[in-house]
C-alpha cells in the first residue's frame, strides 16, 4: 500500500516537472535566439555556393574559350599545312616530263603530325593553265579554309636581276610586255640583291623604268639606288628574303667533240644537239639553228671571231649552256640573232665561275633570255633588247630600250623543269 | 516539497543571467566565426573577380582582338615587301583589295601612339596605294587602348607584333607573328 503511494507520488512529481518545463520555456524562452546560428551558417553556405558556382562557371567558360582558340589555331595550321603540301605535291608532279595535269593532287582528312587536326585539299586547273588549291583544316568543331592560285615560277621572274650592279645611262627605257598576248601593259620588275651604295644607278634624260625596282635583302633603297633623274613608274623596295642564283645542271647529252665553223653557214638541227668541247666560229662563220629544238652544252668556250653569227631560225629553239666563256673578237662585230621573234626561242646559260663580259653592239635587236650569274652584260648605245637577264651586272648605254617578256615567267632552261616550281600567287582565307 | 515550492525554485534557476565571462567568450567566438566567414566570402569574391577579369576584362579582350587583327591583316598581305619603322613603332603591309585586283592596291599600317593624354593606343590605318607607291584615301581605326608598349619586327616574309597592355590593374602581353602569303 505504501509502495503504491510512493509510486503515485513519483509519477505526479514527474508530471509536474514536465508541466513546469513547458511553462518555463513558454514564459522565459527567447524566440529570436532560437536557431540563429543555423541561419547564419545557412547564409554563409548559400553565399559560398553562389560564389563557387560562379567560379566554376567562369572557369568553364575560360576553358571553353581556350579550347575554342586552340582548335581555331590547330584548324588554321592544318589548313596552311594542307596548302603547303598541295604545292609540294604539284612541284613533285612537275618533275615528271612531260607535264600531265590529268590527275591533280588531292587528299581527304589527312592527319596533321603530332596534332589531332586534319586537313583536306583539292587542286583544280582550268583551260588557261591556272591551278587553284583549296585546303580545309579541321580541329574539334573549328574549321578553317585557305585557298590560293598557283603559277609556275622560273629563272626569269624579273626583267633584270643582278648580283651586283645595274647601270642605266641617259635616255634608257625599260618596259614590260607579253609576247604571248602582245600586251605592252605587263608588269616589270628589276633589281639587285646587292645592298651596297649606288648599286643601281639610273640615268636622267628621258629614262623610264615602267615598273618596280628592288634592292637586296633589308637594303636601304635611298642609298642603294642612285637616281639621277629617271622616272620610276612603280615602287622601290627592299627584298624581304634572299634570292637564290641556282647552279644549273645541263641535261645529259651525247659527246660531240669540237665544233669549228669556218666562213659560211653551218646548219644545226635537233640531231646536232650534244655536248661539245669547244665551239669556234671563225671569221664570218655562221651557226644556224633550224629544224626544231637544239640543245648545246659547251664544256669549254664559245669563241666568236669577227663577223660571225649565231642565228636561230623561226620555229626553232636554241638552249646554249657554256661552262667556260663566251669570247668575242670585238663583239661589236659579232651577232646573236634570234629570228623566232620571241625571247624564249634563245636561252643562253653561262655557268663559268670566272667573271666574264658579253657585249651587245650598237643598234642591235636582241631576243634572248640570259642566265649568267657571273657575267657582266653590256648593251651598247641604242640597243633594243627583249627578254630577261640574270647576271652579275648589267650596263645599258645611252638610248637603249629594254622590254621584259613576262611570258618568260615560269620558264626554266633546257628540256627539264629544273628550277621551275609552282608558287603561291594569290592567297585568301575564309 | 510541494509543487508551488518547486515552481518557485525552477523560476529562480531559469531567470539566472550569463556571466560577463560567458558573454565575452561567446562574443569572441562569434566574432571569430563571423570574421572567418567574411574573409572566406571576400576572398571568394576576389577570386571570382580575378577570374572574370582574366577572361573578360577590357585588357584581355583588347589583347585578343589586337592579336587577331594583326594576324588576319598580315596573313593576307603581299610577301613582296613590308615597311618597318627602325624604332619598331609602326609596320606597314600591302595587300590586294580583292581577288580581282591585278596589283597590290591597298595598304595597312599599324602604329602605336604613346601620347599620355590618350593613355597609349594602337591604331590601324587602311588606305589605297597606287602601283608607284602613292597613297590615297585612308581611314584609321583604334585597335585597342591602354597600350603600354608596342613594337613591330620583321623577318623575311614574317612580321611580329609585341604588344603590352596595362590598364593599371591588369597587364597583358601579346606576341603575334604571322607570315605574309600573297604574291
Amino acid at each position: 500500500m505504501n509502495s503504491k503511494k510512493i509510486a503515485d507520488s513519483g509519477q505526479r512529481i514527474a508530471d509536474s516537472r514536465k508541466k513546469l518545463n513547458t511553462i518555463r520555456y513558454t514564459l522565459y524562452a527567447k524566440p529570436w535566439a532560437c536557431g540563429s546560428a543555423v541561419l547564419l551558417v545557412l547564409f554563409a553556405v548559400v553565399m559560398l555556393s553562389v560564389i563557387g558556382a560562379g567560379l566554376l562557371n567562369l572557369g568553364m567558360q575560360g576553358r571553353m574559350l581556350s579550347i575554342r582558340t586552340a582548335s581555331e589555331i590547330s584548324a588554321r595550321s592544318a589548313a596552311d599545312a594542307g596548302l603547303v603540301k598541295a604545292v609540294f605535291e604539284m612541284n613533285e608532279k612537275l618533275k615528271v616530263i612531260p607535264w600531265n595535269d590529268s590527275n591533280l593532287p588531292q587528299t581527304t582528312d589527312e592527319t596533321l603530325a603530332n596534332c589531332d587536326a586534319t586537313f583536306s585539299y583539292t587542286v583544280t586547273g582550268d583551260s588557261n593553265g591556272l591551278y587553284t588549291v583549296v585546303s580545309i583544316g579541321n580541329s574539334g568543331h573549328a574549321q578553317r579554309q585557305v585557298g590560293s592560285t598557283l603559277r609556275p615560277k622560273g629563272l626569269f621572274e624579273y626583267g633584270l636581276l643582278t648580283r651586283e650592279t645595274i647601270t642605266l645611262e641617259m635616255n634608257t627605257r625599260l618596259y614590260g610586255y607579253d609576247s604571248d598576248t602582245g600586251s605592252t601593259d605587263a608588269a616589270l620588275t628589276i633589281g639587285t640583291i646587292s645592298t651596297a651604295p649606288d648599286s643601281i644607278v639610273l640615268g636622267g634624260g628621258t629614262s623610264i623604268i615602267n615598273g618596280d625596282v628592288f634592292v637586296g635583302f633589308e637594303g636601304d633603297t635611298e642609298t642603294v639606288i642612285q637616281n639621277d633623274g629617271a622616272v620610276i613608274n612603280g615602287r622601290t623596295y627592299a627584298l624581304v628574303e634572299e634570292l637564290p642564283f641556282p647552279v644549273i645542271t645541263p641535261p645529259s647529252l651525247p659527246d660531240m667533240g669540237t665544233m669549228d665553223i669556218v666562213a659560211g653557214t653551218t646548219v644545226l638541227g635537233p640531231a646536232g644537239s650534244g655536248k661539245y668541247t669547244n665551239i669556234t666560229l671563225q671569221d664570218s662563220g655562221i651557226l644556224q639553228i633550224d629544224g626544231g629544238d637544239v640543245v648545246l652544252h659547251v664544256t669549254g668556250n664559245v669563241v666568236m671571231n669577227s663577223d660571225s653569227q649565231i642565228q636561230v631560225e623561226a620555229g626553232s629553239f636554241l638552249t646554249l649552256y657554256v661552262d667556260g666563256s663566251m669570247i668575242g673578237d670585238s663583239l661589236n662585230n659579232v651577232e646573236i640573232n634570234n629570228y623566232t621573234g620571241v625571247p624564249v626561242g634563245l636561252k643562253l646559260c653561262l655557268m663559268g665561275e670566272s667573271e666574264q663580259t658579253i657585249e651587245f653592239k650598237n643598234n642591235s635587236d636582241i631576243f634572248v633570255a640570259i642566265y649568267a650569274p657571273n657575267t657582266n652584260v653590256i648593251f651598247k648605245n641604242n640597243t633594243n633588247f627583249r627578254g630577261s637577264i640574270v647576271a652579275k651586272s648589267v650596263y645599258m648605254q645611252n638610248n637603249s630600250i629594254f622590254y621584259y617578256d613576262v611570258a618568260l615567267q615560269g620558264e626554266g632552261i633546257g628540256n627539264s623543269n629544273e628550277w621551275v616550281r609552282f608558287a603561291i600567287d594569290r592567297w585568301q582565307e575564309e | 516539497m510541494s509543487v508551488e515550492q518547486g515552481m518557485r525554485k525552477n523560476k529562480l534557476r531559469v531567470q539566472r543571467g550569463f556571466t560577463i565571462i560567458e558573454l565575452t567568450i561567446a562574443a569572441a567566438i562569434g566574432l571569430i566565426v563571423m570574421l572567418g566567414i567574411t574573409a572566406i566570402l571576400v576572398d571568394s569574391q576576389r577570386g571570382w573577380q580575378r577570374m572574370y577579369n582574366t577572361i573578360y576584362s577590357d585588357v584581355v579582350t583588347d589583347s585578343y582582338v589586337a592579336g587577331k587583327t594583326f594576324d588576319a591583316v598580315v596573313r593576307r598581305a603581299s610577301r613582296q615587301r613590308i615597311s618597318l619603322d627602325e624604332a619598331g613603332n609602326w609596320a606597314e603591309v600591302y595587300y590586294y583589295a580583292d581577288a580581282n585586283s591585278a596589283v597590290v592596291d591597298r595598304y595597312a599600317r599599324f602604329y602605336y601612339d604613346s601620347d599620355p593624354n590618350t593613355g597609349g593606343r594602337l591604331y590601324i590605318e587602311y588606305g589605297t596605294v597606287t602601283s608607284d607607291g602613292v597613297k590615297g584615301a585612308s581611314s584609321t581605326q583604334t585597335v585597342c587602348e591602354n597600350v603600354q608598349s608596342c613594337t613591330f619586327e620583321g623577318a623575311g616574309r614574317a612580321a611580329q607584333m609585341i604588344l603590352i597592355l596595362n590598364d593599371g590593374s591588369q597587364r597583358a602581353t601579346v606576341m603575334s607573328s604571322a607570315v605574309m602569303h600573297n604574291q
